[in-house]
């Protein structure tokens, strides 16, 4: 099979992440949730490094691969929000609860912070109508810069592979 | 009524019967029943492609007309389709979507099966010696299965012609390709739509829907030979347009797709066929997709989406394959949930609110003419017995 990770995986080394920069992690995490789902995506985009890689992907039994179903880097994700409002989309409110956020390792040599996260996204229509929309887990990469967690890399891992409808909008 | 103005006055009983529909048609049960019974059970039905089937004892499932299929490659390398149903009382013998197995067994009485279909193991099988069954006549029913270019097709009726017939010769538009390289799926993804498969085969027939997606409009729409395209019909129902170039690069953060266009392709070249009645092949230059459909219900459809790239090519032309993939036709792709959107905002008005749907388009056969949806019409007619224009039996 043909490799596409686009990320290289994260060297684990034996001590795992400390609470504090997890913490500091997560809240960056948090953030960059609810600028989601407030829709404020090129301040979302201004959180994270210039150098982001970005992508949807999920594991397809049908074909036994895994597969791609977005991939931007920042400036490609900058076009896509300035050229949103010339698309037609499914309206609502999508709402994104996250789960638990964990160490997923610690690369010292490129100071690079790897976590995992689990989320659930909802979807609300215009008729106020809710549905789960899709579970997943973020698997980030993050770096810290002037004390402050940047993310350069986000992985969404789908565990949902039907949804309910398709999306311009980084999940 | 009386003391309102009326902007709605379009004359459909003055249109010839070939130019619209009775919306029905995409809401009515027993329609879509008769069409279960008079289309899908009958047409050779595009099931996976070749690639998903690659080693020996791999296989799919999938259903076709309400049918459950188990779709093997035998150690013999023969690819065979056969219902996915236990032979003594029914039970769906593999859930999984795929996977590898040289043998199938029952879990409710564990009756055992191997990858031809035949029955190898019937537990304590003298208790059936009074009635005389024995293993040799339990094996799972076979359906017909034929594989060209590398696509898999079946189909339910045992006495239909052999797929090249039903073919027509239609995918000899994609000779040039097809005939180069060998093609494997990239990429899978599935959604249910809340729209009548119908729906969903015009979104991928007519082209005057292109006004509804941005980047179309800004890099095909904009050449003067877009619209000058002709339609080609083959028999059986099937469909095809003249190629197009498509200037990717007028869309800001699009990149021509010149040097990874498949071989056998112009330079960013876009090519569609239809084959009736539920499958799309549409080629944009890197990348070959594949629509099929598994209707459910009326106004309620499974579309797979596949797409190919070249089996075997290095990882970086593969990965910018995958993203050209992604950028229109992923599930976050720029076009892909715009159609579904689309069709899924005309089921709520079907047979109520808009009883009938415009086909009318006459533009000498060339790109935004309704003809390959009057054909699709005109097939589906001869298949179902019934007219398209008033949903009800053709005359005799």
């Amino acid at each position: 099979m043909v490799q596409t990770h686009a990320i290289p995986p994260v060297r684990i080394t034996e001590a795992p992440l400390s609470t504090e920069p997890l913490e500091a992690i997560r809240r960056v995490i948090e953030r960059g949730c609810q600028l989601l789902d407030a829709e404020n995506y090129f301040e979302w985009l201004a959180t994270c490094a210039d150098d982001l890689e970005y992508s949807i992907r999920a594991y397809s039994p049908e074909i036994r691969n895994e597969v791609t179903w977005l991939e931007k880097d920042h400036k490609g994700l900058e076009v896509l929000f300035k050229q949103l409002p010339m698309h037609e989309s499914y309206k609502g409110q999508f709402r994104r609860i996250l789960g638990w956020t964990g160490s997923a390792g610690h690369d010292p040599a490129k100071r690079i912070f790897a976590v995992e996260s689990s989320l659930c996204v909802y979807h609300t229509d215009l008729h106020g109508a809710s549905v789960l929309y899709c579970t997943a887990k973020y698997r980030d990469n993050f770096r810290f810069e002037s004390g402050v967690p940047v993310m350069c890399s986000r992985m969404v891992l789908m565990d949902t592979r039907r949804l309910p409808f398709g999306s311009h909008i980084p999940i | 009524m009386k003391g309102n103005e009326t902007f709605y006055s379009i004359p459909w009983e003055d249109l010839p019967p070939t130019h619209y529909v009775d919306n029905r048609i995409f809401c009515d049960q027993k329609i879509f029943d008769i069409e279960q019974r008079t289309i899908f059970s009958k047409v050779w039905k595009f099931v996976c492609c070749e690639s998903e089937l690659a080693g020996t004892n791999d296989f799919r499932t999938t259903t076709v007309a309400g049918v459950p299929l188990l779709i093997v490659r035998g150690p013999d390398a023969k690819i065979r389709a056969m219902v996915n149903s236990c032979s003594h009382r029914g039970v769906k013998l593999v859930e999984e979507p795929a996977g590898n197995a040289r043998k199938f067994e029952c879990l409710f009485h564990r009756w055992t099966y191997d990858a031809r279909g035949r029955c190898i193991d019937i537990p304590r099988e003298e208790g059936y010696a009074c009635v005389k069954i024995d293993k040799a006549q339990c094996g799972l029913k076979q359906v017909r299965c034929e594989s060209t270019r590398g696509l898999v097709f079946v189909n339910l009726d045992d006495d239909a012609a052999p797929l090249e017939d039903y073919l027509a010769g239609c995918l000899s538009v994609f000779d040039d390709v097809f005939g180069q390289v060998e093609l494997e799926v990239l990429h899978f993804h599935e959604q249910v739509l809340d729209t009548d498969w119908k729906h969903w085969q015009e979104t991928n027939m007519e082209l005057y829907h292109e006004y509804l997606h941005v980047l179309n409009r800004k890099t095909g729409m904009i050449d003067p030979a877009y619209f000058n395209r002709a339609w080609h019909a083959f028999e059986n129902g099937h469909m095809a347009v003249d190629p197009l170039i498509i200037q990717y690069e007028k869309m800001q953060g699009s990149a021509s797709r010149e040097e990874q266009t498949l071989p056998g392709l112009k330079p960013n070249e876009i090519r569609i066929l239809d084959i009736f009645p539920d499958v799309m092949l549409n080629c944009r230059a890197s990348v070959l997709r594949i629509d099929t459909q598994i209707p459910l219900a009326a106004g309620k459809t499974l579309v797979q989406f596949r797409g190919l790239g070249v089996k075997g090519e290095p990882e970086q032309m593969r990965r910018q394959r995958i993203r050209d993939h992604a950028e229109f036709w992923g599930p976050f792709g720029r076009n892909l949930p715009e159609d579904a959107l689309a069709t899924e905002r005309q089921k709520e008005t079907m047979g109520k609110a808009s009883k009938y749907s415009l086909m009318a388009r006459e533009e000498n056969r060339l790109t935004q003419d309704d003809f390959p949806v009057r054909e699709f019409y005109r097939q589906w007619e001869r298949l179902t017995g019934l007219r398209a224009a008033s949903a009800s039996m053709l005359p005799e």
